[in-house]
């Protein structure tokens, strides 16, 4: 049975560098979230003190209900998958899924239809009898799936499982993880880079940046509305505008826009995505002018860098259109924006 | 071999160029260990063979005289058994403290590094050293018998029990641990160190305990390193021969011992029976060494 | 409870590691030391000053080992490592043979090696010789740096040397500047392992050597006949203090993360 997890002011020392600073989160049970991050944020450390393989400095870690604090790796109820899949070189397949049951004394007979049936599930039927070196990266991950799943952990803990695969892989496993989870519904912390992964998977996301919590929600609100400009960078908004709010206006450097938002804090950023603004024939209700610098392709769509005519030296915008378009160097063209889809970013101290 | 290779020859060179390179890496360590080891070594296996006689007016013709000499003699057949036996001993003490000193220090949080700087000490000390260092502690004056003297558990240096130049080879024994336990403690250690712990974390994570770890995780992962250190250890111990000389006792002497004496022996006739012995030697060595590895090929990893 | 049980047998374990070399010490600096006194009855230098006679024993021995062990640690480690990178590095016909080749001294004790090839020696005048003595000793001490640098060279990028050749440096610039720099912690330990091998050789060097190239150890033998221990313990310290200074410098690369011992795990 699946529990929910709970992180309480969770902090993490190394000598003097402090590597997570007052982490709060709460999972609910069988619930999949995402700890994304660029390296270095503390995510790994921060599932390694979840696994009980380190220590945190202060705070309670809770499954459930029950404090973990004190209860070592080995009693936690925990299954981990690692970067590397690190199958035991000196067992076959088979034995590698089963030590688990094996070390609390399992006898053989009894292990081995589990075993069988966790094959099933990692659709590696019949590799009982194989060994590690025989195995292909994707296959030794799902090998390692299976290893600790088989004794039905309350919380399932994945460190960054699909880094060592190639892109394409990548995507399969991904597909088949988010297949595991919405049939086991165990409650999953997955450590992850890479954004697109956790938009893919996700119930919910924890962005991590220096140790510190950023956002979390929902796979879209990082989108939408990202809580802080660094998020909004992350999650690939290229106009992150330094601003004030006046008269349910948006204004920087010359620039005025509508806006439905409206904040108690007059020093605003405003995050608009690239995406959500257009090229228009003519001047509309919701539009200003901007003169086109240059342009490269993004994907199957086309990234163009303009000058904001109407604003100060310098205010640059970027708009995201489809390769279809027309682009000339210089080109004076007209942008039009929704007013209901520029997101006010309240602006704190830097800190 | 236990080391994998890379498979890769470098290919920015044609094949001969390459054979070349080859050849001038390995060609300085082929002459000189096949001229002089093997060279030596075969050389010595002809005189035991009775050819190559250094004796005047001899007819050398091949005979085993010499080892027949050598398996009649009850000086070589018991010096066969003690040099086996200590040989056996020195090498699974030393491997077993070895393995528990070695995980308990890499366990050790505190003193880590100091222990592994004490422990490494012992290693470049010459043996002739250690057998000097053994004798004048453990002898029957030595600093140990002193000590059990004062505190009243032996009374004067007869009444301390005899473990240098004793005839069960105890002295010789303990000077082999003093350096080997060491030697073979560094050894794990090393092994210890490096994709081991990542596996030992995963099956911590996997609900297995201390020992269950040990057992099927870590010494199965690094028995190949212990394997070749106790190959070493063996081949070593069994065909010392300054560490008997000082330590041990005319008979039964150890087999190493017993070569020299009947090569330095004043009748010429001996030499063939000491290249006997050496060849005896060399092939018992070998022999448990081919056993050994056939017994111990069941576990380990498999590549 | 393991706690309880580990730290007493460490005790009990460094105390038979170091009581030896107490002893040593200890006699080597009493004037008189007769049973049953836990401690010498005098204290002087006079083992030292004869053993610092420059015209002594122990100084010749010295030298004579110190120039010996220099000579067969420097060849030893020169065509050992280039034995350990062509079987770890390339594949060649017989390659299994020259390995056993290689390993095989570790197994035949050089006392056999060593009387079987005396004869020849002698007939091509290497008895006596420092020469000689230099040769013989190559025959303990090759194997073990092809073990070590053989272990180093199989976690060896050669891409770090193409690197260098694309960037036009001589294939002799390369070796200097990339190649020796990245291995030089199996090269240490090595050169460690020969002259230390070599410093402590007896038997060989009694063969060969004739008994007039006196080593340390044919001297520190030659005292321990006689009665003078506290000379006896002089000399022995002595005889221990260069490989110390050596294992003081080559320490880090015996147990590190990535240690040049794993090839002498590869039997």
């Amino acid at each position: 049975m699946s529990s929910g997890i709970r992180l309480v002011n969770l902090r993490k020392s190394f000598g003097d560098v402090e590597v997570l600073k007052d982490i709060n989160l709460e999972v609910r049970s069988g619930e999949l979230v995402s700890i994304l991050g660029s390296s270095g944020c503390g995510k790994t450390t921060l599932l390694r003190i979840v696994a009980g393989l380190e220590q945190s400095s202060n705070g309670e870690v809770y499954f459930g209900d029950e404090l973990q604090n004190d209860i070592s790796v080995e009693r936690r109820s925990i299954g981990m998958v690692f970067q590397k899949a690190l199958l035991f070189p000196n067992m076959t397949i088979g034995e590698n899924i089963a030590f688990s049951l094996r070390a609390k004394g399992e006898k053989d007979e009894k292990s081995k239809k589990r075993v069988e049936e966790m094959l099933e599930l990692v659709r590696l039927p019949g590799f009982y009898n194989r060994r590690p070196g025989e195995l292909s990266g994707g296959q030794e991950q799902r090998v390692s799936l299976a290893r600790s799943l088989i004794r039905n952990p309350k919380v399932l803990l994945l460190d960054e499982p699909l880094s060592a695969l190639d892109a394409n892989l990548r995507v399969e496993m991904r597909a088949f993880i988010s297949d595991i989870h919405n049939n086991f519904r165990m409650t999953t912390l997955f450590v992850t880079h890479d954004q697109e992964e956790a938009m893919a998977i996700s119930d919910r996301i924890a962005f991590m940046d220096s140790g510190i919590l950023e956002q979390l929600g929902e796979p879209k609100s990082f989108i939408s509305a990202p809580e802080s400009a660094k998020v909004g960078k992350f999650f690939g908004c290229k106009n992150l505008l330094d601003g004030e709010l006046k008269n349910g206006q948006f204004v920087s450097k010359g620039l005025a826009l509508d806006t439905t938002k409206s904040h108690t804090l007059r020093t605003v950023i405003a995050a608009i995505r690239q995406e959500d603004l257009s090229i228009t024939e003519g001047k509309t209700s919701s539009s200003f002018l901007a003169e086109i610098i240059d342009w490269q392709f993004v994907g199957s769509k086309i990234l163009v860098k303009c000058n904001v005519v109407e604003g100060e030296e310098g205010l640059i915008i970027y708009i995201e259109v489809d390769r279809f378009e027309n682009l000339e160097k210089k080109a004076r063209v007209f942008i039009e924006y929704r007013p209901d889809r520029i997101h006010i970013i309240p602006k704190h101290d830097v800190v | 071999m236990g080391v994998t290779s890379q498979k890769v020859t470098p290919m920015t060179h044609p094949k001969k160029v390459r054979r070349r390179r080859v050849l001038w890496l390995i060609l300085p360590t082929l002459l000189v260990l096949g001229i002089l080891f093997l060279g030596g070594f075969i050389f010595g296996i002809l005189q035991s063979l009775g050819l190559f006689s250094v004796i005047a007016n001899d007819n050398s013709a091949l005979s085993l005289d010499a080892y027949r000499a050598a398996f009649v003699s009850d000086k070589v057949r018991s010096g066969l058994v003690l040099t086996f036996r200590i040989a056996f001993l020195a090498t699974s003490l030393s491997t077993v403290i070895a393995l528990v000193l070695a995980i308990s220090i890499s366990r050790a949080k505190r003193f880590q590094k100091l222990t592994i700087a004490l422990t490494q000490f012992n290693i470049p000390i010459p043996h002739v050293v250690a057998a000097t260092a053994i004798l004048l502690t453990f002898s029957q004056s030595g600093v140990i018998s002193r000590l059990s003297n004062e505190i009243g558990l032996t009374d004067g240096t007869s009444d301390f029990p005899i473990i240098t130049n004793d005839p069960a080879g105890f002295g010789v024994l303990l000077s082999f641990l003093w350096k080997e336990i060491p030697f073979m403690c560094i050894l794990i250690l090393g092994a210890l160190r490096g994709p081991v712990t990542a596996l030992d974390e995963v099956a911590r994570t996997l609900g297995a305990s201390y020992f269950y770890r040990l057992r099927k995780v870590i010494i199965p992962y690094i028995f190949p390193s212990i394997l070749s250190g106790t190959i070493i250890v063996f081949a070593f111990t069994f065909g010392s021969f300054e560490v008997p000389y000082i330590l041990g006792q005319p008979y039964p002497p150890m087999l190493s011992v017993a070569t020299y004496e009947f090569y330095t022996n004043r009748d010429l006739i001996n030499r063939p029976v000491a290249m006997a012995l050496a060849t005896l030697t060399s092939l018992s060595i070998a022999i448990l060494v081919l056993i050994y590895m056939r017994l111990t090929r069941r576990e380990g990893r498999v590549k | 409870m393991r706690i309880n049980l580990r730290i007493p047998i460490l005790i009990l374990f460094f105390l038979y590691l170091f009581v030896p070399f107490v002893s040593i010490a200890l006699w080597s600096f009493a004037t008189g030391w007769r049973f049953p006194d836990l401690l010498p009855s005098g204290y002087s230098l006079r083992a030292y000053e004869i053993a610092a006679d420059p015209s002594g024993d122990i100084v010749q021995g010295v030298i004579t080992s110190t120039v010996i062990a220099l000579i067969v640690g420097v060849v030893a480690t020169l065509i050992g490592s280039s034995a350990g990178r062509a079987i770890a590095m390339h594949s060649f016909r017989l390659k299994r043979a020259f390995q056993f080749l290689v390993l095989a001294p570790l197994i035949v004790p050089s006392l056999a090696v060593t009387m079987g090839i005396q004869i020849l020696f002698i007939r091509y005048g290497l008895v006596d010789t420092i020469l000689g003595v230099c040769l013989a000793h190559l025959i303990p001490t090759v194997p073990y740096v092809v073990m070590i640098m053989t272990g180093t060279f199989a976690n060896f990028d050669r891409s770090y040397e193409e690197q260098g050749q694309v960037l036009g440096a001589s294939r002799f610039t390369v070796l200097r500047k990339v190649t020796i720099p990245m291995v030089i912690p199996g090269l240490s330990v090595s050169f460690l392992f020969a002259f230390v091998i070599s410093w402590s050789e007896y038997i060989l060097t009694l063969l060969v050597g004739g008994g007039s190239i006196k080593t340390l150890p044919l001297v520190l033998f030659a005292f321990l006949r006689g009665s003078d221990l506290p000379l006896t313990g002089a000399a022995s310290i002595v005889f221990m203090i260069p490989p110390l200074i050596l294992l003081r410098f080559t320490s880090k690369y015996l147990v590190g993360r990535s240690s040049s011992m794993t090839g002498l795990g590869s039997v």
